[in-house]
Formats: structure tokens, C-alpha cells, sequence
């Protein structure tokens, strides 16, 4: 329950508690202070003034009865006079001085007594305005005084003495009750110290344990957390440099592809040049074809014309062929005529020879002839299939041609869509490279993030031990000594370059020098002070 | 024994030499007398006749005369041929028997050479097969220019009918 109390409440409350005892006390002295105020005001302020003015009124009663008597003993008339007027001034007075009494009354004892007093100077002052009436140098006069005036005088002085002596015990009552009210206010603030000194130390005590309870467990979850935190904050750093080793090896990857990249990129290029050369050539080739096909049409035409003319000129031949044969059958039937007529016949015979030989010479010539014919047909032919061929091969050339046209072009589109791509994957590697480096800077953060956790881990652990300090506690054993040594910020990583790895040696030969097992290997320098060193010594607080 | 064509005197072939036309009928060579022969003309349409054996192919209209022919070919048994322009047919003679007048009649040949001058030196006999044939149609062989010519008997032809197996047996030409 005084758990759940926040240090605020319990000092309030302890506080509260002591000087609440400390009010009680004070209100107790000041109580006691007060009475004894009342009892010294009683007595200063009326005791002593009662007395004064009883004393006055005795005095004032002896001096008017004195100077009654004097004026009854003197014989002067002046001098009586003057007794009497001094009489008549102190009964004055005396009235004065009975009046100044009323307001001075304490009690009902001191009324009735002071009652008793202005009974008796009334009766001496009746006494006496008797003796005024009267003649001053009479016997009556003398009478009166003595023994009325100085009757009534005596009753005044006892009835004065009874209220002097009454305000006497009211001041003995006083002193008493005053010294009564000392002594217990001595008891009570010495009590009341003493209770207050207990009361106090017990509040103290018990506000101190458990604060300091509380702040001994919040420093112990401190130091966890500081413990915690140091380790959390190595095994970032370590993830860190892991990543950046990463990012590193990433960017000298990246670079690798990028120059795979720009040489094929520099392969398309040619590619596509190479492609666009091949379809002009193509084109060229084409149109070659085509001019070509044209020259065999008209190539064909010719030889077309030239069988033209050559199956004309054969059909004239074979007209004159036929001539001749005719002729030669003419001939032949004139000599048979001639053969048949005999010996008349032998001139028509030589003549017919001779028409049979022309006629053969003409065959011959026709045939000579049709077989140049012949053989000029036969070359047209074979140039007409030398042109077929040739025609058949120009329309495979072109067709060819045309195929290879096609390939190009969908060589250049797709070299295109090569190229299209690679600027695609040059983009995206590019992208690549930038989340590589903001990577690398991540890592760079988190690494200092990590050492600011550390530094941060290990100031709280200061404070930590700061705080045992003030708690009169001992550090705790709990406590590492890693320290903040460990974390070596990792490089940043250049481009371009493949970035060897980061000796891990020197990042470790600190730590090393603080595992336990490495205190032999630590120079032995007992002699220096060890302060400022907490970190470094070896667990063996 | 060589069936080789010698030319040795004959009394066989005496009397055989003469002027002869000579016409060609599948690539050989053969040769008609002259006396024989009356005219060449060309091919000219055929009538055709029914009722006749297959080398009779009809009658032609020679300037009002009409004329029988034949197809020497389908008579020598050589497979038929297609006429051309050098086909000519050959106007025959053929001498009348028993008092008759002379026929005349048109025999189709492949295509008509020369009027040639033989004399007996140059006709042979017939020569000697070693298979029995039909050699009626012969009158002789010609071994002129080193050509080979058999020489036809008209009559025989003409006036024989009968197959003729002569020229299955015709020897080629060395």
C-alpha cells in the first residue's frame, strides 16, 4: 500500500505529520504562553492597578482623614480651611480613586468586597459631609472626625485592606496558576519534542527505506535496461555492418551488370545498325532483283521475238524446203519421163539432173539453213531456260529477299525492344543502386543510432551508479563492461568499388580485453588509480 | 558361212541394171526401176476403201484419174508411220498380165530419193539367209556408196497378196 504512495505524498505526508506535531506543540506552548499572558496581565494589568488604586484609596482615606483630623486639631481658621478644602480635594480624589477601582473587578468575591469598599466610603464620605456641615473649631466637629470620619475612615482602610489582601491571593493565584501553566508547558514541549524527535525519525525512516526501495528497484530495472540496451544496441550495430557489408557487395554487383549491361547495350546498337545496313542492303538487293526481272522479261521478249522471227524464217525455209522438194520430185519425175523416153530423153535427163542438183542445193542451203535455225532456236531455247532459271532464281532472290527483309526489320524491332528493355533495366538497376545507397546510409544511421543507444546505455549506467551511490548501495555485478569501444561506425561504402571486407580484428581486440578470462593478458598496473577506469577492470567486483 | 552381201557376177542379175528410183520406207533403203515408175507426186487425200486389206489404203484422185494405193509399210509389215510433207507416193506401173492393160497404182513410201545410174556390178543377189523367208519381192541388193538398196520386184508386190516377210528378215546395214 505505501507502494502505490508516490514519493511526493509520503514526504507531504511525513512532513504534514511532523509539522502537524510541531503545530500541536507550538499551539500547546502558545496555550500555555497565553495563560500565563492572562495570569501576568491579571496581575499586571489589574492586581497591580487594583493595589495602586486600593493603595490611593487608602492613601486618599488617610490623607482626608488626616487632614480632617488636622483640621480638627488645628486652631488656624486658615489652616482648618485649608485642611478641609485639602480634605474635600482627597475625598475628590478618593472618589476619583473608588471609581477608577469599578472597571478593575475580576469576580463576584471582588465585587462584593469592592461593594464593601464603596459602602465604607460612602459612609466615610457621609461621615464626612457630616463634618462639613458642621463648624470646624466645634467639639462636634472634633466628634465627627474622630469618630465618625475616622471610624468610617478605619472601616474604609479595613474593607480596603480585605480587597488588598483578596487581590493579593487573586495575584498568588496567579503566580501559582503562572508557574503551573510554565511547568507543564516545559513537560508538554519536552514531551511534545521528544514525541515529535520519535515521530519524526520514524516518518523519516520509513519515507527514506522505501523510497530508497523504490529507487534501488528503479535503478536495478535501470541497469537491466542499460544491460539490455548496450546489448541491443551491439547486436544492431552488428546488423548494421552486416547490412552495409551487403549493400556494399550489392553496389560492385550492381556496377558488374551495369558494364554487362552497357556492352550489351552497345552489341544492340551495333545490332541495330547492322540491321538497318542488311535492310538497305536488303532493299538494294531488292530492287536489283527487280531490275533484273525486268531485263529477263524483256530478255524474254526478245528471245520470245527471236523465235518469232526464227519460227518464221523456219516456216520460210521449210517453204523453201518444200520448194525443193517439190523441185526435187519434178526432177525426179523428169528423168524417170527422161529414163522412160530413152535415148531421146538423155538431154531432159541431164537437164533434169541438173534442176534435181539445184534442187538438192537448195535442200541443202534449206537445211543447212534450218538446222542454223535450229540451232539459233535451240540457243533461244536454252537462254529461255537459261532465263527461266534465272527468273526462277531472281523471284527466289527477291523472295529470299523479301524474307530476309522481313527478318531485318523484326531483327531491328526486336533490337529495338532490346534496347527498349535494357534502358528499362538500366532504370530499374539504377533504382537498385540508389536503394542500395540509402541501404548503405540506413546502416550508417542504425550504426549511429547504435552507438548513441551505447553512449547512452553507459551514461545511464553512470547514472545508475550514481544513483546506487546515493542509495548507499552497491554497484550490482550485473553490470557488463562493454563499452561503448565495440561500436566502430562502419565505413561508408564507395561506389564502383568492390569494398573489402572491414578487418574485424581491430573492432574486437578491445572487447577482448575485457572478457574475464583476458585479465592475464592485461599489464599489471596496480599502482595507478583506478578511477575513471570502472569500465575496464575485470568482473571481479 | 558370213551373210555378208557379196557381189559376184550372176546370171541372176543380169538384166538388172538399169536407171532405179530410190526411196526411202523405215530408214532403209530401196530402189524401184525406172520403168516401172510413171510419176512422184506428194501426198494428196485419201479415199478410203472398205472391204481391203489394211495396206490398201485407198484410191487418190490423180487429175481425174482415180489411183489405188498402198501402204508399202503396212505391206512389208513395218509398223504404220504418220505421212508427212516429204511422204510421196510412188505412180507404178504395173505391167498387165494375160493381156491386160497396165495398172496403175500408188504406193505410199516414206520419202523419195535419187534417179541412180546401177550397173551390174553394183546389184547383188539376193543374199542367203540361213532362215527360209519370202524373198519373192527382191529383185536384188545394191551395195552402192556402201549403202545398202533393196532392189523391189513390182509385179510381185503389186500382184501378190499374201503377208510379206521380207523385211522382217532384212538384214542391217554394216
Amino acid at each position: 500500500m505505501s507502494n502505490m504512495m508516490t514519493i511526493q505524498s509520503r514526504m507531504l505526508v511525513t512532513v504534514g505529520m511532523i509539522i502537524s506535531l510541531a503545530l500541536v506543540m507550538i499551539g500547546g506552548v502558545v496555550y500555555g504562553v497565553n495563560r500565563m499572558n492572562i495570569a501576568v496581565e491579571s496581575v499586571a494589568l489589574n492586581i497591580v492597578p487594583s493595589l495602586e488604586v486600593l493603595d490611593s484609596i487608602k492613601k486618599d482615606i488617610y490623607f482626608t482623614n488626616n487632614a480632617l483630623m488636622r483640621s480638627s486639631v488645628a486652631i488656624d481658621p486658615n489652616e482648618i480651611q485649608k485642611h478641609r478644602s485639602n480634605a474635600l480635594s482627597f475625598q475628590n480624589k478618593l472618589t476619583e480613586d473608588v471609581k477608577k477601582y469599578d472597571p478593575l473587578v475580576v469576580d463576584d468575591e471582588d465585587r462584593r468586597l469592592y461593594e464593601e469598599v464603596r459602602r465604607t466610603v460612602s459612609e466615610f464620605e457621609l461621615a464626612v459631609k457630616q463634618t462639613s456641615s458642621l463648624d470646624s473649631s466645634g467639639a462636634e466637629y472634633d466628634r465627627a472626625v474622630e469618630q465618625g470620619a475616622a471610624v468610617a475612615a478605619e472601616a474604609v482602610v479595613s474593607a480596603v485592606t480585605a480587597s488588598w489582601n483578596y487581590n493579593i491571593k487573586l495575584s498568588m493565584g496567579d503566580a501559582a496558576s503562572a508557574k503551573s501553566t510554565v511547568s507543564n508547558v516545559n513537560i508538554g514541549s519536552i514531551a511534545g519534542l521528544l514525541i515529535l524527535v520519535a515521530m519524526s525519525g520514524g516518518l523519516l525512516t520509513w519515507l527514506v527505506r522505501t523510497t530508497s526501495s523504490a529507487l534501488g528497484s528503479v535503478s536495478n530495472s535501470l541497469g537491466n535496461g542499460a544491460r539490455d540496451t548496450a546489448s541491443a544496441a551491439s547486436q544492431v550495430a552488428s546488423s548494421s555492418e552486416n547490412l552495409s557489408q551487403g549493400a556494399a557487395e550489392q553496389a560492385s554487383a550492381i556496377e558488374e551488370t551495369s558494364v554487362s549491361l552497357e556492352e550489351i547495350s552497345a552489341m544492340i546498337r551495333s545490332t541495330a545498325d547492322n540491321a538497318r545496313k542488311a535492310k538497305s542492303l536488303a532493299g538494294a538487293a531488292r530492287t536489283a532483283a527487280d531490275n533484273g526481272a525486268n531485263s529477263m522479261d524483256e530478255m524474254k521478249n526478245a528471245m520470245a521475238a527471236i523465235n518469232l522471227s526464227s519460227s518464221e524464217v523456219a516456216k520460210i525455209v521449210k517453204n523453201i524446203d518444200e520448194i525443193a522438194f517439190q523441185t526435187n520430185i519434178l526432177a525426179l519425175n523428169a528423168a524417170v519421163e527422161a529414163a522412160r523416153a530413152g535415148d531421146a530423153g538423155a538431154g531432159f535427163a541431164v537437164v533434169a539432173d541438173e534442176v534435181r542438183s539445184l534442187a538438192q542445193r537448195s535442200a541443202a542451203a534449206a537445211k543447212e539453213t534450218a538446222d542454223k535455225i535450229d540451232t539459233a532456236i535451240a540457243n533461244s531455247r536454252r537462254g529461255s531456260e537459261c532465263t527461266a532459271t534465272v527468273g526462277a532464281s531472281l523471284t527466289e532472290i527477291r523472295s529470299s529477299v523479301a524474307a530476309a527483309d522481313q527478318l531485318v526489320g523484326d531483327i531491328a524491332i526486336a533490337a529495338s525492344e532490346q534496347a527498349t528493355g535494357i534502358s528499362q533495366i538500366t532504370i530499374a538497376l539504377n533504382q537498385i543502386e540508389s536503394i542500395s545507397q540509402s541501404n548503405t546510409a540506413t546502416a550508417e544511421q542504425s550504426a549511429a543510432a547504435a552507438g548513441q543507444l551505447d553512449s547512452q546505455a553507459s551514461t545511464m549506467r553512470d547514472l545508475v551508479r550514481k544513483l546506487d551511490g546515493l542509495l548507499g548501495r552497491k554497484s550490482s555485478s550485473h553490470f557488463d563492461s562493454l563499452s561503448g569501444a565495440a561500436f566502430n561506425r562502419p565505413k561508408p561504402v564507395s561506389r564502383g568499388v568492390a569494398v573489402a571486407r572491414r578487418p574485424r580484428s581491430e573492432a574486437l581486440q578491445r572487447p577482448s580485453l575485457m572478457r574475464p578470462d583476458a585479465a592475464n593478458e592485461m599489464i599489471p598496473m596496480p599502482e595507478l588509480p583506478s578511477e575513471g577506469h570502472d569500465g575496464f577492470r575485470p568482473l571481479s567486483n | 558361212m558370213s551373210n555378208a552381201v557379196v557381189t559376184t557376177q550372176n546370171s541372176s542379175t543380169k538384166g538388172l541394171a538399169g536407171r532405179y528410183l530410190t526411196f526411202t520406207l523405215g530408214g532403209d533403203n530401196y530402189g524401184l526401176p525406172v520403168m516401172n515408175v510413171k510419176e512422184i507426186i506428194h501426198m494428196s487425200p485419201i479415199t478410203p476403201v472398205r472391204r481391203m486389206p489394211d495396206y490398201v489404203k485407198g484410191v487418190i484422185n490423180l487429175r481425174g484419174a482415180v489411183i489405188a494405193v498402198i501402204d508399202l509399210r503396212l505391206k512389208f509389215a513395218m509398223p504404220a508411220a504418220d505421212y508427212n510433207d516429204r511422204t510421196c507416193v510412188i505412180v507404178v506401173t504395173v505391167p498387165g498380165v494375160g493381156g491386160e492393160r497396165d495398172l496403175l497404182m500408188g504406193a505410199i513410201v516414206d520419202t523419195v530419193e535419187e534417179v541412180i545410174m546401177l550397173s551390174d556390178a553394183d546389184i547383188g543377189p539376193t543374199p542367203e539367209f540361213g532362215v527360209p523367208s519370202d524373198t519373192q519381192y527382191m529383185l536384188g541388193v545394191s551395195t552402192l556408196n556402201g549403202s545398202v538398196k533393196t532392189l523391189l520386184n513390182i509385179e510381185k508386190i503389186f500382184r501378190e497378196e499374201g503377208v510379206v516377210a521380207l523385211l522382217a528378215a532384212d538384214p542391217t546395214p554394216f
